[in-house]
């Protein structure tokens, strides 16, 4: 049920077509986990909150550095120290009132992982490294869960939308992660952009509208202002979702 | 048989290695041949297609005209091969 101000608030995402109120009510309805609150999560979540997703989890083991203010712009320097999940919940509260979002101060695991995604409709690829990515691939595929993948590296940038089951999951593009090649250089506008992209999939997703990049990855060259899209396939012996 | 040659368009992280170059023409009769020859000319680019057992890492993605393809993909006469990176950052 949309109220009078949600009805104000989201006015003009509601003029959409193929969103309209229906859309929105599905959004309002909806829960979905954003896994790290770096610079893809950071920009996720003020979009999802935007949106008027129902219910937002956000997960992060980390505390805010100086180092990641130009990135990350969930954080400020009054919340050095702070933990990012606590830093998100006020900035997201002030933001939109009207959603909840729930504070997961934790590192993802092969232990606590099922807990974290219970229940949600979508999870948001947040994280910085591929061990967790693959964690959070494992999960979503064994519960049935979309998983909306981004990475970036400086001025490049990649998406792709995971359904399980239908299309290739995170093992099967990637059998192995890189080695781990310590920081990784970054620019803000990198993971804000690909963020944006996340959240066009999840909201379309979500309201049930529009083509997704399933089974598909958009590359992004942010220094030729290059878009690449490209055609993936499943592994049929992939040890996540092979067939 | 005669070699078939191809496109090959490196991401940008890999160009740096080919002497800035994000297109090079390689002959080659399939994916390895081609990755092979690529860094025979350019040997700086080894290290980021290979590992150090000589297998080619697995967070290299390669694309036959934009369509996902294993190592041992076979090329055609003017086939374009995109080799990306995995982007790892958040």
């Amino acid at each position: 049920m949309l109220t009078e101000s949600d009805l104000v608030r989201y006015g003009r995402q509601i003029l959409y077509t193929d969103f309209g109120e229906e859309g929105q009510r599905r959004l309002k309805r909806s829960h979905v986990v954003v896994a790290g609150l770096g610079g893809l999560g950071s920009a996720s979540s003020v979009y999802l909150a935007c949106a008027g997703i129902g219910h937002i989890t956000v997960v992060d083991g980390d505390l805010v550095e100086l180092s990641n203010l130009n990135r990350q712009i969930l954080h400020w320097e009054e919340d050095i120290g702070e933990r990012k999940t606590l830093s998100a919940v006020r900035k997201l509260a002030k933001l939109n009132p009207s959603v909840e979002v729930t504070p997961l101060f934790e590192r993802i695991t092969l232990s606590n992982v099922g807990g974290i995604i219970e229940g949600a409709h979508t999870v948001i690829d947040g994280m910085d490294n591929f061990e967790t990515r693959f964690i959070l691939n494992s999960a979503c595929v064994g519960a049935g869960i979309p998983f909306i993948h981004a990475g970036i590296n400086g001025l490049l940038g990649e998406v792709t939308t995971i359904i399980p089951r239908k299309t290739p999951c995170f093992a099967c593009i990637f059998p192995q992660g890189p080695a781990e090649e310590g920081a990784i250089p970054a620019f803000g506008v990198t993971p804000a952009l690909m963020a944006a992209l996340q959240v066009t999939e999840a909201v379309k997703l979500l309201a049930g509208f529009g083509d997704l990049l399933a089974g598909k990855m958009l590359y992004y060259n942010g220094e030729t202002m290059e878009f690449t899209v490209v055609d993936l396939v499943r592994d049929p012996e992939c040890s996540v979702c092979g067939f | 048989m005669a070699k078939m040659s191809v496109t090959v368009r490196l991401q940008l992280l890999l160009s740096q290695f080919a002497d800035g170059q994000e297109v090079v023409e390689i002959t080659a009769d399939n994916n390895i041949d081609c990755l092979n020859n690529l860094t025979a000319q350019f040997p700086g680019l080894r290290r980021w297609l290979f590992t150090k057992q000589g297998e080619v890492a697995t967070y290299v993605r390669l694309f036959i005209n934009r369509q996902q393809a294993s190592v041992d993909a076979e090329l055609k006469d003017g086939d374009e091969l995109l080799i990306l990176l995995a982007a790892v950052g958040g």
